[in-house]
């Protein structure tokens, strides 16, 4: 009910003839993005990479799809060719980041301290030390999580989202702000598909309920499959 | 649960508003909250009341209202809505559709006192 006049029209509150009353109550209609704080630094750090012609490349997907381990694979492919710098959150600990350290490749750590997303003001932080001298590529790695990171954009240009066979083909339907969100989606781990009962077609297809356009490129850091594909696509976006 | 944060981000807008507007009590908000925004209406209403315990804030009321996806189709041009992550034309069927809205956690309005 409205809390002006009693009428039940909660949102149709007029603007009050005695705004000084402490008791009454107007209404302010505002139509503001919850996260436009977010969106605003992220649309910085965009601007601040362009002017240096680093493409920023957001890694999602859920724990344990294996992030770390296509990115290991990717710094030693691409880092004799490419100029590569690699952010990397995790919840706690800087597991990751040590993992990926001893390539040639700065690579930063963000320890979230619980959160379980990377926030634009995380990324803007770091972006001097971590890519001052315009590197080609810039990669983050999110933290583990198919629900929050989806929400908060980085100023990335492309998100690419992992999806390993080991989990469920209706994970997009069942996450769909976050496959809406990905441009790309690799499918990882494709040498265990012989092993599982993993539906490949009908997981493309729920992909392309959430995105109609999306690419996925089938791939596994262990056997080699498809990495070509993956690499190809980092070298085009690097040259843009 | 980035809720809280979601959450945080709704609070500190609303006493900016307040300070805008020279009010000094907030009586509630109202988000729209996109199907796809990955927010749960659930955890941003449980969250809420963390966020408003004291101050001006205190005991606002929190409403949450649904906002369809909203397509447009490039293909027959209609405009659709659907309560459904489903990116795909209402009428004709066709995927090839732009989001005109529903992406977003939206403030929609606030009502202050004082």
């Amino acid at each position: 009910m409205c809390e002006t006049c009693g009428c039940g029209e909660a949102g149709r509150a007029r603007a009050p003839m005695r705004p000084a009353d402490p008791d009454t109550v107007r209404r302010v209609e505002l139509g503001r993005a919850v996260l436009a704080d977010n969106d605003a630094i992220a649309a910085a750090n965009r601007a601040w990479l362009d002017a240096r012609g680093t493409r920023m490349v957001d890694l999602v997907s859920s724990p344990g799809s294996g992030k770390t381990t296509l990115l290991e694979a990717t710094l030693d492919a691409l880092a004799p060719e490419l100029r590569l710098a690699v952010l990397a959150g995790d919840v706690q600990t800087e597991r990751d980041a040590d993992r990926l350290a001893g390539r040639g490749v700065p690579v930063a750590a963000v320890e979230t301290g619980g959160a379980c997303h990377l926030e634009a003001r995380d990324v803007a932080r770091r972006l001097d030390a971590l890519a001052g001298d315009g590197p080609d590529l810039l990669i983050v790695e999110n933290v583990g999580n198919l629900v929050c990171p989806a929400a908060f954009d980085l100023g990335q240009h492309l998100r690419v989202a992992l999806l390993s066979v080991t989990e469920g083909e209706d994970k997009p339907l069942k996450y769909p702000a976050l496959f809406h969100r990905a441009a790309v989606v690799l499918l990882t781990k494709v040498d265990l598909l012989p092993h599982l009962r993993f539906d490949v077609a009908a997981c493309e297809a729920n992909l392309r309920t959430v995105r109609p356009d999306v690419r996925v490129i089938r791939v596994s850091a262990r056997s080699g499959e498809g990495m070509e594909e993956w690499f190809d696509l980092l070298r085009a976006e690097a040259a843009r | 649960m980035h809720e809280l944060s979601l959450a945080s981000a709704i609070a500190d807008t609303a006493l900016g508003v307040l300070e805008r507007e020279g009010a000094r009590r907030l009586v509630s908000v109202r988000v729209r909250l996109g199907v796809l925004s990955c927010a749960r209406r659930e955890a941003l209403e449980s969250v809420f009341p963390l966020v408003t315990r004291d101050g001006p804030l205190a005991g606002a009321r929190l409403e949450v209202v649904a906002d369809p996806l909203v397509l447009r189709c490039e293909s027959c041009g209609a405009r659709t809505e659907t309560p459904r992550p489903v990116l795909r034309c209402g009428a004709c069927g066709a995927s090839a559709v732009r989001v005109e809205s529903g992406r977003d956690l939206v403030i929609d309005s606030l009502e202050v006192a004082g």
